[in-house]
């Protein structure tokens, strides 16, 4: 969908933002670039709808490469999502929805009917096309922010640290629904951040840079335990493990009563978490009790084993 | 209060005169404001493009605004003869400023964030310029046209030493006869219609600014 080959990008002779960068992105991925401030990921991110041209290298969106695209075009078929959310404030809530509709003059049956999908997309209620975006919290207006990228129904969709402003309450509740939304529409997704615990839960591949270049790519496993770099352990480390526990479900590691050390039952089961609960939460219960065993529910309440620190083997990477 | 008396009958038993001068004032004043307004817009628009052409434009302007009215008025004389011509050409130099520096300065100051945001979707430059970047500096360029607007008024009556007609008509032969009821009618004309118009666009400011804000 998006390949980078030897790309290098300057702003000044002697300082490189991007060096000799290469990067696969394949369709229907959702890539997290990750790195300290300065280490060249949101110049990569607007290098992929040409906001930013390379001095060397090449790019190929979607199999064609950057310069026989017209870059207006190119724009148009790639959503994109900023950080400062930059709505136009001289325009409603529904207009700035469909404002790359109506750059591309769609009809208003369309854009209307597009502007009331979109919002109960992203959970807003649709009397909030109507309002302007002075009268919308941070979060809603991230919320439209996405609903205006996802307009045009682009096959890509690339976030510039769309979350940095928000707090950490609705950080979290809209983590989720960018989740939920790349799950329904199935789009590739380039998501910036410098939030090493939003990377490992958004990302199905996480690419850690540092000054202008790769320096490891892989999945949330491969990030978090195997990483072949000094740089990305340090900079993950301990916090990325965390994250990590914090984000993979019981639902994964949940053993059957008897295929558990010391052959428990259900009947001896006095601590229980459910299925949905992420690692970090069995992990606590049996230190915090002192037990080896608890018991896991599932959703709907019904028995479905045990989970020990032992079952944490189960975890395949 | 013998003197208002007297102003009051002046109005009354001359108005046919004060009328014609008042709207020799009036179109004088908007041909004037039309033409600022086309050329100011269009020449911010174009320097908002180029840093270098902007400073050396509004550097211009300022110098031409900083010369006394009067000077201003005497030199194209010189070069286009008394009368309404010149009269306009005056006007439409000293008005420039205002409305090329606030239509600049609205243009550019448009949030960065913003524009990427536009850019970033795939606007035309002619798209950004209509749809975001001229919609949002609308309140900047309204406020530079009301001050133009005031002061092309308040010139215009200066604009009957030179031969146009106008309120100043008015002014001049009241000085020059020594009829002060005749001066203080003509100024509070003039001042009661820059009154006016500054009013009438501020509630055409406040109706566009509803949506803007």
């Amino acid at each position: 969908m998006i390949e980078f080959h030897v790309v290098n990008q300057q702003y000044e002779a002697e300082k490189p933002i991007i060096k000799h960068l290469s990067l696969t992105i394949e369709k229907g991925e959702f890539v997290v670039l990750i790195g300290p401030s300065g280490c060249g990921k949101t110049t990569l991110l607007k290098m992929m709808n040409g906001l930013i041209k390379p001095d060397s290298g090449e790019i190929r969106i979607k199999g064609k490469e950057l310069k026989e695209w017209d870059p207006i075009t190119l724009k148009r078929n790639i959503g994109y999502v900023i950080q400062q959310v930059g709505l136009f404030p001289h325009l409603s809530i529904e207009k700035n929805i469909v404002y790359a509709l109506d750059i591309q003059k769609v009809s208003e049956t369309v854009k209307k009917e597009r502007a009331r999908e979109l919002i109960q997309l992203v959970g807003l209620a649709e009397d909030y096309l109507a309002k302007y975006p002075n009268e919308l919290s941070g979060g809603q207006k991230q919320r439209v922010g996405i609903a205006r990228a996802l307009a045009a129904d682009p096959e890509i969709i690339l976030m510039d640290e769309p979350l940095g402003a928000v707090d950490q309450i609705n950080r979290a509740v809209l983590q989720d629904e960018i989740i939920r939304i790349y799950q329904t529409l199935n789009k590739t997704i380039v998501f910036v951040t410098h939030d090493i615990e939003e990377a490992i839960k958004l990302g199905t591949k996480i690419v850690v840079m540092n000054q202008g270049e790769i320096v490891e790519v892989g999945s949330r496993d491969a990030i978090v335990f195997h990483s072949k770099s000094h740089f990305a352990d340090d900079f993950i480390g301990n916090k990325g493990f965390l994250s990590y526990l914090n984000i993979v479900k019981i639902e994964q590691v949940v053993c059957p009563f008897d295929g558990i050390n010391g052959n428990v039952s259900e009947k001896d089961m006095v601590f229980w978490v459910t299925t949905a609960d992420p690692l970090i939460v069995g992990i606590r219960m049996c230190l915090e009790n002192g037990v080896n065993h608890i018991g896991v529910r599932n959703a709907a309440g019904q028995v479905v084993g045990a989970f020990d620190l032992g079952c944490l083997s189960r975890l395949k990477f | 209060m013998e003197f208002i008396k007297n102003l009051g009958e002046l109005l009354q038993s001359r108005s046919d005169f004060f009328i014609e001068l008042l709207l020799q004032h009036i179109v004088l004043s908007l041909i004037a404001i039309v033409i600022i307004t086309v050329v100011g817009v269009t020449t911010g628009i174009l320097i908002s493009k180029s840093q270098k052409a902007a400073s050396v434009v509004i550097g211009l302007t300022n110098v031409l605004y900083t010369i006394p009215s009067i000077a201003m008025f005497g030199f194209f004389v010189s070069i286009t003869g008394i009368g309404n011509t010149t009269a306009i050409i005056a006007l439409v130099i000293y008005g420039l400023l205002p409305v090329i520096r606030n239509t600049y300065v609205g243009l550019t100051e448009v949030d960065d964030q913003i524009l990427e945001a536009a850019v970033g979707m795939g606007s035309t430059p002619w798209q950004l310029l209509s749809k975001i970047q001229f919609p949002l500096a609308l309140p900047v360029i309204i406020a530079g046209i009301r001050n133009m607007v005031v002061m092309t008024i308040a010139l215009a009556g200066i604009a009957s030493f030179i031969g146009a007609g106008g309120l100043g008509v008015a002014i001049w032969r009241g000085i020059t006869t020594n009829f002060d009821e005749m001066t203080v009618a003509g100024s509070l004309l003039v001042a009661l219609l820059a009154f006016v118009a500054d009013g009438l666009l501020g509630i055409i400011e406040k109706r566009l600014l509803r949506r803007t804000k």
